[in-house]
């Protein structure tokens, strides 16, 4: 197989975009391919998106991006996998370049879940559950998140505490990412002890309060990914993916052996690990798929940074923030940074480039000199879930 | 559902897997972990609405909308079928979840 690398990120602002849902995916693509230092020579495109045909009244958004941004005749497809398509698309473009069908590939992340009311956009993302044991129940995501929360409080001793310092380290992060959704910052003062704590920071699902949730997003990223060969056309220097692995679990989490188990995740680590020949010790830092900031806490251990149980320590040490041992979400994460479903993953490729080339010295969040970066897209609720690490070369 | 084979666990799929058990769910069963929402999705007439995953005596466990002011994990419950969501033209009967 070939080497791959990235040679070009773009990306959007997170937030409310009253804009067509192709414009915002062209404008993140251009950012990339001016990034890469090129305006064509894209041999494919894969268009990340999960709600375009459910909330946006669109469908088949990868060939409009191709003709609306002059590509055509690059090869074209859209790639859903619920909230994992970012990393699925990353994924295909790695597979796509790897096997030699393609030199050079665009992948374009993005969603425009505003259009809708919060609601119905809450909604659109509950059909990824079963449709009969789960989805009939009027369960959400945030659901999902609220049960998990709990039980994992009761086995391991969390405090809401610890998932407030969490949302604190997101806003700061965030608020220094110039893409970020939220970018307000957030104190302990204000959203866990102060007076007001139950009207600044209510609970939505019990015992998640709003600061433990990620907002509703529109916005896009995008990567330009060639074969390391063909790596010195471009103007920066690739940064080489370096492992990609995925996993899946059980449809229902009711029927997973163990519901704190995130079997996909840790699977899919192991997988990215074994391919790039690393462990997690060698990480230098990572994004992890925090929709709700247990699984911050949650994706930390499955991926084998700390034993189960022992996140909570990291937090209380400070080693997750972007000076401590172990960064995570430097940029803010899906809770602060915003989630646009289908441009996720993608995001999370991009701040590790960033991080990894050293450009987000100059937004004041760059971790020490990193070698490494994991990311980790979670999809469903954890059944299926893409681990992508990158290395600087 | 249970597998004839293997008891895997799985949810409806009748008209796939023929060779499984049907089990049905139903009775006294042990709350293992709960939630209530108030951000509701279409079809919920009512201010908030709580879920829990239960466990029954034979191992098997459900997702169920949970009919307890006060839950606590490990609780006994019973599960009995009712009207859990009321859509357009089409109602859904599922599993509800009350003290013992």
């Amino acid at each position: 197989m070939r080497q791959v690398g990235i040679v070009g990120i773009g990306h959007t602002k997170f937030g409310r975009m009253d804009f067509d849902l192709v414009d915002i995916l062209a404008w993140s693509s251009l950012e990339a391919m001016k990034d890469a230092g090129i305006s064509g020579g894209i041999d494919q495109v894969f268009v990340a998106n999960m709600g375009a045909g459910a909330i946006n009244h669109q469908t088949a958004v990868a060939s409009a991006l191709v003709s609306r941004i002059f590509l055509e005749p690059a090869m074209a497809e859209t790639v859903e996998n619920g909230p994992a398509s970012g990393a699925s698309a990353v994924k295909c473009a790695y597979m796509a370049i790897a096997s030699g069908m393609a030199d050079v590939v665009l992948v374009t992340g993005g969603e425009r879940m505003r259009e809708v009311i919060p609601w119905k956009a809450t909604d659109f993302v509950a059909t990824l559950t079963h449709p009969d044991a789960e989805y009939a129940y009027g369960v959400t995501l945030p659901a999902f998140g609220g049960m998990y929360t709990r039980a994992y409080m009761e086995r391991y001793g969390l405090e809401e505490r610890h998932l407030a310092m969490l949302a604190v380290k997101a806003h700061r992060n965030a608020e220094r990412n110039p893409f970020a959704h939220i970018e307000e910052m957030a104190s302990m003062g204000g959203i866990w002890d102060g007076p007001h704590r139950d009207v600044v920071n209510p609970i939505m699902a019990d015992p998640l309060r709003l600061y433990d949730m990620c907002p509703v997003s529109d916005g896009a990223a995008s990567l330009v990914l060639c074969a390391m060969e063909v790596a010195d056309r471009f103007k920066k220097k690739p940064i080489r993916v370096a492992g990609i692995g995925q996993a899946t679990d059980t449809h229902c989490v009711h029927n997973r052996e163990d519901i704190l188990d995130l079997k996909a995740v840790r699977l899919a680590a192991e997988r990215a690990y074994t391919m790039a020949g690393i462990g997690p010790k060698d990480v230098s830092c990572a994004e992890l798929h925090d929709a709700f900031l247990i699984l911050e806490v949650a994706i930390s251990e499955a991926v084998g940074f700390f034993k189960p149980g022992e996140a909570k320590l990291a937090i209380e040490r400070g080693e997750t923030e972007i000076r401590g041992k172990r960064p995570i979400n430097t940029s803010g994460g899906l809770k602060a940074k915003g989630h646009p479903v289908g441009a996720t993953g993608v995001s999370q490729i991009h701040e590790l480039v960033k991080q990894l080339r050293g450009e987000a010295a100059k937004e004041e969040r760059q971790v020490k000199n990193p070698k490494v970066g994991l990311a980790v897209n979670f999809g469903g609720f954890g059944n299926n879930v893409v681990a992508t690490i990158l290395a600087k070369e | 559902m249970v597998c004839k084979a293997c008891r895997t666990r799985r949810d409806p799929s009748v008209t796939v897997f023929p060779d499984f058990d049907k089990v049905p769910l139903g009775g006294p069963c042990k709350l293992l972990t709960w939630t209530r929402i108030f951000a509701l999705p279409d079809g919920i007439d009512r201010p908030s609405i709580a879920f829990g995953i239960v466990e029954f005596p034979n191992g098997l466990r459900a997702l169920g909308q949970l009919m307890v002011d006060d839950p606590r994990p490990g609780a006994a419950l019973v599960a009995r079928s009712g009207l859990v969501r009321e859509l357009v033209g089409r109602d859904f009967y599922g599993l509800q979840l009350f003290s013992a």
